[in-house]
């Protein structure tokens, strides 16, 4: 005999019936997307204490504009794309300016930052050094501009491929090649100058 | 081989042609600026592992009972805004009657009395005539008063 259980809406279904305005309907939505934007909103504004208001802020923004959904990208797609735009203005609305110094870094950080950028391979850090590093590069993100700072985060720590960055941000996929080897240069520009100026 | 190309393709792979290895064993600036951008690399690997914080407890609940009352809020908002609209339609149509009657009816007031209406009705040449001739008023009923009288014919008859 047959299993005479309902079957669950689709997700499509879902975004249907939130079209319609239900919202009791956006809960299973939230729930399968909830990690994801959770994550690329902590990556790309960095800020633990304000994730949460962030993510809820997208999710209200996306249930507000579901009507204009098309269904012509993937769902997740679509949300990456609200959730980038606002930690774009976020970051934009809370940047620290480029010319206040941001490196608290401890003497030994500094030191290891120093002997490990001399070495020729970087590869095998002990855990130390990954640390003083992370925190460093962190810092190096949080001083760029907002722009480089999204399309870095997306293609180096969110492992996006061009073409999906060029999807979510709505670009050509030269255009992001372009801007990442910028946004790069500049991360390298910044780190030389750390170097010459301590 | 220029630098900036030799940079754009360090970045981009790992496994580097013998060409662009042979261009970071002659120029210094390439080879420094492949170490950077290696612990650059380095350093955003790290970043990428550490783990976001978890949603608190009743996120995706709180969420949709916000969504509800901003809906609320924005429906009461919408109705207000019609209502006000209606209001200001129906406001706007009781001028242009007000308007439109104030234009058509005699500004004199010929049919506050009937045997005025009559007196109309028969003889067409009467809306040229004075109000007080209409109403069979001889002009001399209170001229000498009114001489004396500064306010005019009104406070005269008034009296």
């Amino acid at each position: 005999m047959g299993d005479l259980r309902p079957e669950a809406p689709s997700e499509a279904e879902w975004i249907r019936r939130c079209q319609s305005g239900n919202t009791e309907a956006f809960t299973p939505l939230i729930e399968t997307y909830e990690r994801r934007i959770f994550r690329l909103a902590f990556h790309l504004v960095r800020r633990q204490e304000d994730v949460e208001d962030i993510v809820q802020e997208i999710f209200m923004k996306a249930f507000a504009a579901i009507s204009s959904y098309n269904f012509q990208s993937a769902f997740g797609t679509w949300l990456n794309r609200i959730a980038v735009n606002h930690c774009y203005d976020y970051l934009r609305r809370r940047r620290v300016s480029r010319v206040s110094y941001f490196w608290e870094m401890s003497e030994e950080g500094q030191r290891q930052i120093e002997s490990t950028a001399r070495s020729p391979e970087p590869g095998g850090l002990n855990n130390e050094e990954s640390l003083a590093v992370e925190e460093f590069v962190s810092k190096l993100l949080a001083r760029a501009p907002a722009e480089d700072r999204v399309i870095l985060t997306l293609k180096e720590i969110e492992e996006k491929s061009v073409e999906e960055i060029a999807q979510i941000l709505n670009l050509k996929e030269s255009t992001v090649k372009v801007r990442l080897h910028r946004a790069r240069k500049r991360m390298v520009k910044d780190f030389k100058n750390w170097q010459e100026g301590r | 081989m220029r630098c900036d190309v030799v940079r754009e393709r360090i970045e981009e792979s790992l496994e580097l042609p013998a060409r662009i290895k042979a261009h970071l064993q002659a120029c210094s600036g390439c080879a420094d600026y492949v170490r950077r951008w290696n612990l650059v690399q380095a350093g955003l690997v790290a970043l990428a592992k550490e783990e976001p914080p978890q949603a608190s407890l009743g996120f995706a609940e709180r969420l949709v009972r916000r969504l509800e009352s901003a809906r609320g809020a924005s429906q009461r908002r919408q109705q207000f805004i019609v209502e006000a609209g209606r209001r200001m339609v129906y406001a706007t149509l009781l001028v242009a009657l007000m308007l439109i009657l104030g234009l058509v009816l005699p500004s004199s007031g010929p049919l506050r009395t009937p045997q005025a209406a009559e007196s109309i009705l028969a003889e067409p040449e009467v809306a040229t005539m004075s109000p007080d001739q209409m109403i069979g008023i001889p002009d001399t009923a209170y001229a000498p008063e009114a001489a004396e009288n500064p306010n005019g014919a009104e406070g005269a008859q008034i009296k």
